[in-house]
């Protein structure tokens, strides 16, 4: 290793030439980009997956088709399914089974009671198969239409959940509903009324039996054969829900649901979620690199103002044997461990910051909400991307003040006022 | 080999101050040859061209015209690297203005040449430990070069040079800021290199020091010419 001995020069210690003032005002600028970069991606990762899991529910084997949508100028108007495309829909190569969902065709209201208060609201009552919902029922319940009389199932959606808590969240101090306090309770249903077209009602008493994400962010759902029991009208079928054989199918039942007229508007949201993810990503780039051009500047202008003060240090080293690669050296060590000290102090700096960043949204978001994610999760790219460029930008301002350290005459430096 | 360890032939050197301009010549036609332990000492008028020489000597400045040979090789065939090589390994140069590293210690600054160096450190930290003791520097040894007195540090510039038991020495008046004990150190010092193999070009005002050289030649007006020793 006595080939490499020369590096100890650079060895720190008091008095050095590259002062310690120089060396922290250099690595805290590169410390800054790195704990940028690390803290944007590491935030921008977790709410990702997040939203993506939100969209596209928990069974990744679910394709929820929609009928494409009819546009007038600026207005998208959803369409209705007829039984046919649901029968041509089941015979989809790859597709298990598939589920039905409609909205219940009349007026509803949804009568509770929470925390002693009574609640009364409009709604969208929902009606889907068993088997959309099967996954996620409560132990011991069943999903099916249990006849004239009798409590009638019903599944609230996630979705709903999440909403109604943020709401308990901000407005009041009242504890958050979670599916386990749900499951077991009971609610009225009034059919045939709303508060905005009164009519004739009659009730109807349900009993939640679960909480699913499939089955959309409308009103709960009650089992698809009660729903045509109780109405008066033929409800309107405006989603499918595709089970596969293979999640790894979806590509291809999704271009065999687009020749029969069906979308898949979750997919193509997480699609677009993705995308605003890798903007939101590049943008997280822009400021750091922003940040580590600035600090490369300074960094060359630094490197390149020692050089000259210390020409007649070189002048000597290269007088007892110094190649000029080897007092080139000299200062990319130099740049070199501004690279590694703003790296390591900007990593430590983006772990803390994040963590603590995420801990604090944590404490002010549902836990349902969050289903057990960290909201603070740095790839292992944004590490490798923000080492590399450290590494690259301090190697690339350091390149001109070496190069001018290599052609440095020792008998004509000798000769400069010291 | 022929025996000679550096060898001047017509070597001529001179400073152009503008490209327009006629070069004022500084060393002209230069022929100079140092054989395997001997000393030489080259004296002269201030201004003579006397630090040109061992500059040019060194390899640390190129001739404008004729060629330097060291040890068998001829400097201008070298190419960085090597020149850098034969350096590390064969120089020890002293300066007339010592060139200390102000933010290092006397050890650090003896030990400066060992960073170039393929022996082994530890061996070199003793050699750096005798010759601070030789040269009466043990007791600063861990301070910083830029509290010494003008003496102290051209004993350090000295143990410097004198690191790597170099085979051709090139000093710029070793002994020009001692007083004449402290001399006597450095110049018994220097016999002993000689002893062990080492040539010594030395320039020189000291009488003593021209007294303990094998030679004297005078570098005047660019002429190097040879001074008879007289008993």
């Amino acid at each position: 290793m006595s080939r490499w001995r020369y590096l100890g020069l650079e060895r720190p210690r008091r008095g050095a030439r590259f002062r310690m003032r120089d060396r922290v005002l250099c690595s805290l600028g590169l410390a800054l980009g790195v704990l940028f970069l690390i803290v944007s991606w590491g935030l921008i990762a977790p709410a990702q997956e997040l939203v993506r899991s939100k969209i596209l529910g928990s069974l990744p084997d679910r394709i929820r088709a929609a009928p494409s949508k009819m546009s007038l100028g600026p207005l998208a108007v959803g369409g209705e399914i007829s039984a046919d495309t649901a029968q041509r829909a089941a015979s989809i190569p790859g597709v298990k089974a598939v589920y039905r969902q409609a909205h219940f065709p009349e007026p509803s209201q949804l009568h509770a009671r929470y925390a002693g208060e009574g609640l009364l609201t409009d709604l969208v009552l929902e009606m889907c198969d068993e088997g959309q919902v099967a996954d996620e029922l409560a132990s011991g319940y069943r999903f099916t239409d249990p006849g004239p009389g009798k409590e009638i199932p019903a599944v609230v959606p996630s979705a709903i959940l999440d909403l109604v808590n943020s709401g308990i969240s901000v407005n009041t101090k009242l504890p958050q509903l979670s599916r386990d306090a749900l499951i077991g309770k009971h609610f009225t249903l009034y059919l045939g009324t709303s508060s905005y077209r009164p009519g004739v009602y009659r009730t109807e008493r349900c009993i939640i039996v679960g909480v699913s994400d499939q089955i959309g962010a409308g009103g709960p759902a009650i089992p698809y054969e009660a729903g045509l029991r109780l109405s008066k009208e033929a409800p309107k079928l405006h989603a499918l829900t595709l089970q596969l054989e293979d999640p790894k199918l979806s590509g291809q039942v999704v271009l065999s649901m687009q020749a029969l007229g069906l979308r898949a508007p979750r997919m193509e949201i997480a699609e677009r979620v993705d995308g605003i993810a890798s903007l939101l990503k590049i943008l997280g780039l822009l400021l750091p690199g922003a940040i580590l051009m600035v600090t490369a500047l300074g960094l060359t202008s630094t490197l390149e103002l020692q050089v000259t003060r210390e020409r007649q240090l070189i002048a000597l080293y290269r007088a007892l044997g110094a190649t000029p690669g080897q007092t080139a050296g000299l200062y990319l060590v130099r740049a070199l461990s501004v690279a590694l000290t703003g790296f390591v102090a900007g990593a430590v700096g983006a772990f803390v910051a994040g963590r603590s960043l995420a801990l604090f949204l944590e404490s002010k978001l549902s836990p349902d909400l969050l289903a057990g994610v960290s909201l603070f999760q740095p790839p292992l790219a944004s590490l490798a991307l923000a080492f590399v460029f450290c590494l690259g930008v301090c190697l690339l301002a350091g390149w001109i003040p070496a190069r001018q350290a290599a052609k440095v005459e020792p008998a004509q430096a000798f000769r400069e006022p010291g | 080999m022929n025996g000679s360890s550096l060898e001047l032939s017509g070597v001529g050197w001179s400073v152009r101050e503008s490209p327009r301009e006629d070069s004022s010549p500084i060393l002209e036609r230069i022929c100079l040859r140092l054989e395997a332990g001997e000393w030489l000492a080259v004296t002269g008028p201030s201004g003579g061209g006397k630090t040109t020489l061992l500059s040019v000597a060194a390899g640390l400045l190129k001739p404008t015209v004729g060629e330097v040979t060291v040890f068998g090789r001829q400097l201008s065939r070298l190419s960085e690297n090597e020149l850098s090589g034969l350096r590390a390994s064969s120089f020890g140069m002293i300066f007339q203005s010592f060139h200390l590293d102000d933010s290092r210690n006397t050890r650090d600054n003896i030990l400066l040449p060992a960073y170039f160096s393929q022996r082994p450190w530890f061996e070199l930290r003793q050699r750096a430990q005798e010759l601070a003791r030789l040269l009466e520097l043990e007791d600063h040894l861990d301070k910083r070069v830029s509290v010494l007195s003008g003496g102290q540090r051209q004993r350090v510039a000295v143990a410097r040079a004198l690191l790597l038991n170099p085979k051709l020495i090139l000093a710029d008046e070793p002994t020009g800021a001692l007083d004449r004990p402290t001399g006597r150190l450095v110049l018994d010092l220097l016999e002993k290199e000689k002893a062990a193999g080492a040539s010594l070009l030395t320039v020189t005002h000291d009488p003593t020091l021209q007294e303990q050289a094998d030679r004297v030649m005078e570098l005047e007006g660019g002429h190097l010419k040879e001074r008879v020793q007289t008993p």
